[in-house]
């Protein structure tokens, strides 16, 4: 296990679309790869169609970089008797995954402020 | 065999997804082919329920285009993560007869987790000349280098390439001699290296490197070393380590101060008391047959003094040579890969 917890997450940010949108589907609990997709596909709406190559490309990179582990054991295989591999979020995954989401958070007050987005600023005003 | 169709088109398709995960580079594919393939599996299975042949066709579109992406992707990654040297050095493996044997070679260097560069440096010859097999047989040489700004890699590198030529140069001296002989000459450039950056005012010079080198010729192993780089033998299921170390934690672990274990964590476990790139090098030599089954391991510290004896023999027992680097390598890592990581697997069949 590489050292996680003395790194800062903002050395990895910014994501890739696919590094985040695995994250966010491995905060709510672990999740073998299909499920990664079939939740980042339905998210959404299919505008984000993650194929194998890029999941496990990113799943390669992100075990790596000790945002996500893989949990062998898992009691019930979900199609017959194949083994599949399960992952979660470690703890220094949950801290990039917020870290990104609070700089997406800034981007788009930005875009509120700048009032290329409705929101701050112009709520109520107009 | 008569498929119904569905079944038919969902083997075809299959297959030929298979087809196209050879594709992708090989240390990739070992570890995610079977895992890709069952994804593709399940996603078939749910666009034929809900949109049948269209749904097929929507899902191969997809995942070719995935598949174009990533493949290059992977292939871009892996070229930038283990370097130019390592590809030429990666998954090279010999099938050669000495006299007596079949030898089945592999070896694999990578620069692990931690490392800026890789200082390691390994050579496998197994001569095509017959008469030069016959009188010299087959080398084998692991060089771990040390010091800043490149030296460490010049150092590994001047230190295979002069063990090889030397040896095979010696045609006078027996086998053994020649060996350690051939060790000795290696050192020479590297100290006079030394010897040049003192002279032009450079205070702590530093370059040096490990050496440990393996000659297999008529049933025997000829082993040679300087420093803490290691041959092991496993035969018949026993591993054993075939050099001693010139290290501190060596000395402390057979004083019986402290244990293997406690030597792999030990904070002075770097420290080496002989190492090429000095005036004088002593080299020590072990002797001993081999058979048919045995196999011989060559490794850098970055992977013995990583990953247990017992794991070490537990992976070269299961797996083929080329296999066995590769797993040997992938252990270290997972341990955090603090070192730059090299091994050379070679086993002894019959003829």
């Amino acid at each position: 296990m590489p050292d996680d917890d003395r790194r800062t997450p903002e050395g990895l940010l910014p994501l890739t679309q696919a590094v985040f949108h695995i994250l966010l589907a491995l905060a709510d609990g672990e999740k073998h790869g299909y499920a990664i997709m079939q939740e980042v596909g339905e998210r959404t709406g299919g505008a984000m169609r993650m194929g194998p190559g890029t999941l496990y490309g990113s799943i390669q990179r992100m075990l790596k970089d000790g945002l996500i582990v893989e949990t062998r054991e898992h009691a019930e295989p979900v199609h017959g008797d194949e083994r599949r591999r399960y992952y979660r979020l470690t703890s220094f995954g949950l801290r990039v995954l917020q870290a990104e989401a609070r700089r997406l958070e800034q981007l788009v007050r930005i875009a509120q402020f700048k009032q290329v987005l409705p929101g701050f600023g112009t709520m109520g005003g107009a | 065999m008569a498929y119904p169709p569905q079944y038919r088109e969902q083997a075809i398709s299959e297959q030929l997804y298979r087809f196209l995960l050879r594709a992708y580079p090989r240390t990739f594919r070992e570890e995610y082919a079977s895992e890709m393939l069952l994804v593709f599996r399940d996603a078939y299975h749910e666009v034929v329920q809900q949109r049948g042949l269209q749904g097929v066709l929507r899902l191969w579109s997809n995942f070719f285009c995935d598949f174009v992406k990533s493949v290059c992707t992977e292939h871009v990654r892996n070229w930038l993560e283990h370097g130019e040297r390592d590809f030429a050095l990666a998954g090279k493996e010999q099938l050669a007869m000495t006299l007596q044997f079949t030898l089945d070679v592999a070896q694999r260097t990578d620069i692990g987790r931690k490392r800026a560069n890789n200082e390691d440096n390994l050579i496998s010859v197994v001569p095509e000349d017959g008469q030069l097999l016959q009188t010299k047989g087959a080398l084998f040489v692991v060089s771990d280098g040390m010091g800043g700004h490149a030296h460490g890699e010049i150092a590994s590198e001047l230190t295979v390439q002069n063990v090889k030529d030397y040896y095979y140069q010696d045609l006078q001296n027996d086998i053994p001699t020649a060996l350690q002989e051939a060790i000795k000459q290696a050192n020479v450039p590297i100290y006079q290296a030394n010897e040049a950056e003192l002279a032009r005012g450079i205070s702590n010079p530093g370059m040096g490197a490990t050496c440990v080198a393996a000659v297999l010729h008529n049933q025997m192993l000829y082993a040679a070393n300087v420093g803490d780089s290691r041959v092991y033998v496993l035969h018949a299921g026993q591993l054993r380590q075939v050099t001693r170390d010139h290290s501190l934690v060596a000395r402390l672990v057979e004083s019986g101060e402290i244990t293997p274990a406690e030597a792999r964590t030990h904070e002075k476990r770097n420290m080496i008391y002989r190492s090429l790139g000095q005036s004088e090098v002593e080299v020590d030599l072990f002797t001993e047959p081999v058979q048919e089954g045995d196999t011989l391991i060559l490794c850098t510290d970055g992977l013995c003094g990583v990953i247990e004896d017992d794991d070490l023999r537990a992976i070269v027992e299961q797996y083929n040579p080329t296999e066995s680097v590769q797993h040997l390598i992938a252990r270290a890592n997972e341990e955090g890969g603090p070192d730059n990581v090299t091994a050379i697997v070679v086993r002894v069949s019959a003829a």
